[in-house]
């Protein structure tokens, strides 16, 4: 009992809150776009919440809030209770971006050992290898992201993403760029991951069976300026496996949610 | 291939025939005296006559050239990282450093030499203003195109700045300074040759200026042949740097 | 906007520095007498009857070096044309650049002389000093295309010509408006030593008169002068640059 509360009270450590957030992008002369309105929703902590919704609608605008790389035009944003750029302080944030961000002079070795170099840790070697082979990239550690394919550099965007144990884990399309056989592996992989470390995730996505396969919660965005059209969670058993893809409950949750997408870009 | 050698020697030596043709026709039709300018060949036996006299001078030259293109790369280089740092730096040194690329050198070479001294100081001197404003110049904008997303990520890992400049920023601006290499290495020898002829003090650049006193053109153009050789040569050695970076650093 | 005065600001803050340490130099004798303090030389600038020598130097001067950089930007960015668009070329163009690049003005200097006419002589030693900085910026800028655009444009089966204009051509853009900004005070330098050796009127006869006749206040007014107009020159390019960089580079 009192371990659970403790358990509770640093755990709060990483849940996140978005109240009432809206964000204006400054273009220019002086004009701005709205990207963002009224955002309002939260991840408790280790949970996993994906977003999906039309292209442009503000899903990544939402993961650079909780990064910190942006601030909100109205509103507020935290992580546990904190600003975002006091958690990055901290070095407890991982992120993969869209364009996988990899540094083009270093293997894909030296690219997931980077974030230890960057914070001023020693590098953990097998910590390393064992997130490279986890994404299944072992053979390419010697790699240039030059000479790998745009799914092979977004896994090594992942392991980076993972490499400092991080309390929050925030993914911006990692799997856009991957085929349907490694993308359902590495959903299953991720899975695992979340399940074992209890990392507060969010997951942007375009993909809705991936978004209910793998969150608690799925938030469908509408189109620009996106708001929130619909907050859904999703509660099949865990550790989920292959057989739910096959479910009748999750195909029918998957053509609910894809029907409130459409709604949501027709509406624009 | 084999069948034909000269192939491949005019596809790369077509512009050092050219350039020699155009100075024979020069001469020859513009009836241009002995005096003011040699023939090409006069100048070939000038230096297969004294070989020795012209590579000491070449080496010499070199050698203080070098010594001005390093000081002057490393100077140009720390000083664009404190623009990194602050904007506020950035404004401060621009105008400066613009002054000092303006100056004409050449003019303020008494000046120079008064305060370094009539000796290889102020030729290195020399060869360091005019390496300094381009590398300054090119690493300050390469240090601000990073790969797409890359500033993003360290922010957000929360890495230090200092940690940001090793890892991301000075990587990126290594294409940058390959470019600026390949600029000074050229003129940085040229520098050295105007400073050299101006006070008389070594090297190529008073081969020429005793040459010329005595209106011996032959052996004055054979030094500034010998010259342009060597900016040649450091220009291809600086291109081969560059393109063997090319691969590691992609611009 | 309250970016662009801060930088303004920061700007003329160096700017005072610079100043300041030179008239503390000059006042206090720190570097000896040939370095006289900046109210002086300003002073001496805006005595009448020397502002009317100097601006018509100045004047002088200024549309050599503007002729100069015209011809040596459209000589530079055509070589570097030529090198991309037959690509057998290439190699050969830049051997050349780099050897007429090597050629030492004060060698060719008399050859000049008496090859082309007096006002002609600063123009073409300010367009060949400019002619190389922009054939290595157009070159760079021209090979750093993204490798992902061509791929696009070979699929779509686009003629090489299409492929320059529509991928190349915008990706050099920015590196090129960086060459022709880090050219206008070569190209003034350039015509200061190119008058040197036959002009008359200009601010390089002026500074070697000042020089011989051991003029220091002269010498001094004269450098600052041309030091001057080229940091406008360059000023003004920088518009263009940042416009270039803002548009093509998207930063
Ligand atoms: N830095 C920016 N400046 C101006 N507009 C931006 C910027 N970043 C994004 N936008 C605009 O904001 C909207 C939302 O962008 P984004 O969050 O990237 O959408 P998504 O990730 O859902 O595709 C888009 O219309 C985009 O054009
Ligand atoms: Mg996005």
């Amino acid at each position: 009992m009192t371990a659970a509360a403790g358990a509770k009270v640093a755990g709060a450590a990483f849940a996140l809150a978005l109240r009432d957030v809206s964000v204006n992008y400054r273009v220019e002369r002086g004009r701005t776009l709205r990207a963002l309105e009224g955002i309002d929703f939260d991840v408790p902590e280790a949970t996993f919440c994906a977003v999906i919704g039309p292209s442009g609608c503000g899903k990544s605008t939402v993961l650079r809030l909780l990064g910190g790389l942006l601030q909100p035009t109205a509103g507020n944003v935290t992580i546990g209770g904190r600003a975002p750029r006091a958690v990055a302080a901290e070095h407890r944030l991982g992120v993969a971006f869209q364009d996988h961000a990899l540094l083009p002079w270093l293997t894909a070795r030296e690219n997931v050992a980077l974030p230890f170099a960057a914070v001023g840790r020693r590098v953990d070697d097998r910590r390393v290898d064992a997130l490279l082979d986890l994404v299944g990239i072992a053979d390419f550690a010697a790699a240039r992201p030059g000479q790998l394919s745009g799914g092979m550099r977004q896994r090594v965007a992942i392991a980076r993403a993972l490499v400092l144990d991080p309390g929050v884990l925030l993914l911006d399309e990692p799997f856009g760029a991957l085929d349907a056989v490694t993308r359902r592996r590495l959903n299953l992989e991720v899975q695992r991951i979340w399940s074992e470390r209890a990392i507060t995730t969010l997951l942007v996505t375009h993909s809705v069976e991936e978004a209910v396969f793998l969150a608690d919660t799925v938030v469908v965005m509408s189109q620009r300026p996106g708001r929130i059209e619909r907050v859904q969670p999703v509660t099949f058993a865990r550790p989920r496996d292959r057989s739910l893809l096959a479910a009748p409950a999750f195909h029918a949750l998957v053509d609910d949610l894809t029907a409130a997408l459409d709604a949501a870009d027709v509406l624009a | 291939m084999n069948a034909r050698p000269w192939r491949g020697f005019v596809a790369g030596y077509w512009p050092v025939l050219l350039i020699l043709a155009g100075w024979q026709i020069w001469i020859v039709a513009g009836h241009v005296a002995r005096i003011v300018a040699p023939s090409p060949l006069a100048v070939g036996r000038e230096i297969a006559a004294h070989p020795a006299l012209y590579a000491a001078a070449g080496g010499a030259t070199l050698a203080v050239a070098a010594a001005g293109l390093i000081i002057g790369t490393a100077l140009g280089c720390a000083l664009a990282v404190l623009t990194w740092f602050s904007p506020l730096v950035t404004g401060m040194l621009t105008l400066p450093a613009v002054l000092i690329q303006s100056t004409p050198l050449v003019a303020l070479m008494p000046v120079v030499a008064r305060l370094l001294g009539y000796d290889e100081r102020t030729v290195i001197a020399s060869a360091v203003l005019i390496t300094f404003f381009p590398t300054f110049t090119l690493i300050a904008s390469g240090l601000r195109a990073l790969p797409p997303g890359t500033a993003d990520l360290f922010d957000v890992l929360g890495a230090r700045k200092l940690a940001a400049l090793r890892l991301l920023v000075l990587p990126s601006a290594v294409p940058s300074l390959l470019v600026a290499l390949r600029i000074s290495s050229a003129n940085c020898i040229l520098a050295a040759l105007v400073a050299e002829y101006l006070m008389g003090t070594s090297g190529l650049g008073r081969l020429f200026a005793t040459s010329e006193s005595r209106f011996d053109t032959a052996a004055a153009w054979a030094a500034c042949l010998v010259a342009t050789t060597v900016s040649v040569a450091a220009y291809a050695a600086s291109r081969r740097l560059e393109r063997a970076a090319r691969g590691r650093f992609p611009a | 906007m309250t970016l662009q005065a801060g930088r303004i600001a920061a700007g003329l803050a160096g700017l005072a520095l610079v100043l300041v340490a030179w008239e503390g130099a000059g006042r206090f004798g720190w570097l000896g007498p040939s370095w006289p303090p900046f109210s002086l030389v300003a002073a001496f600038i805006a005595a009448p009857e020397h502002r009317a020598l100097l601006s018509a130097a100045a004047s002088q001067t200024l549309r050599e070096a503007a002729l100069g950089f015209a011809a040596g930007s459209v000589a530079g960015c055509a070589c570097a044309l030529v090198g991309v668009l037959i690509p057998p070329a290439a190699f050969g163009i830049e051997r050349f650049a780099a050897i007429v690049n090597g050629i030492p003005v004060i060698g060719i200097g008399s050859l000049c002389a008496v090859t082309f006419p007096p006002a002609v002589n600063p123009v073409v030693v300010a367009s060949l000093a400019v002619f190389f900085m922009l054939f290595v910026s157009a070159t760079a800028g021209l090979q750093g295309a993204p490798a992902g655009g061509h791929d696009l444009l070979r699929v779509l089966g686009a003629s090489r010509w299409v492929t320059f204009a529509r991928l190349q051509l915008p990706a050099a853009l920015p590196a090129v408006a960086d060459g022709l900004r880090l050219s206008a005070p070569i190209a003034v330098v350039g015509a200061i030593i190119g008058e040197w050796f036959t002009a008359e009127t200009g601010l390089g006869p002026l500074l070697v008169n000042a020089m011989q006749n051991y003029q220091i206040d002269l010498l001094w007014a004269a450098a600052l002068t041309g030091a001057l107009i080229s940091m406008l020159a360059y000023l003004a390019l920088g518009v263009l640059q940042r416009a270039a960089a803002r548009r093509f580079l998207g930063q």
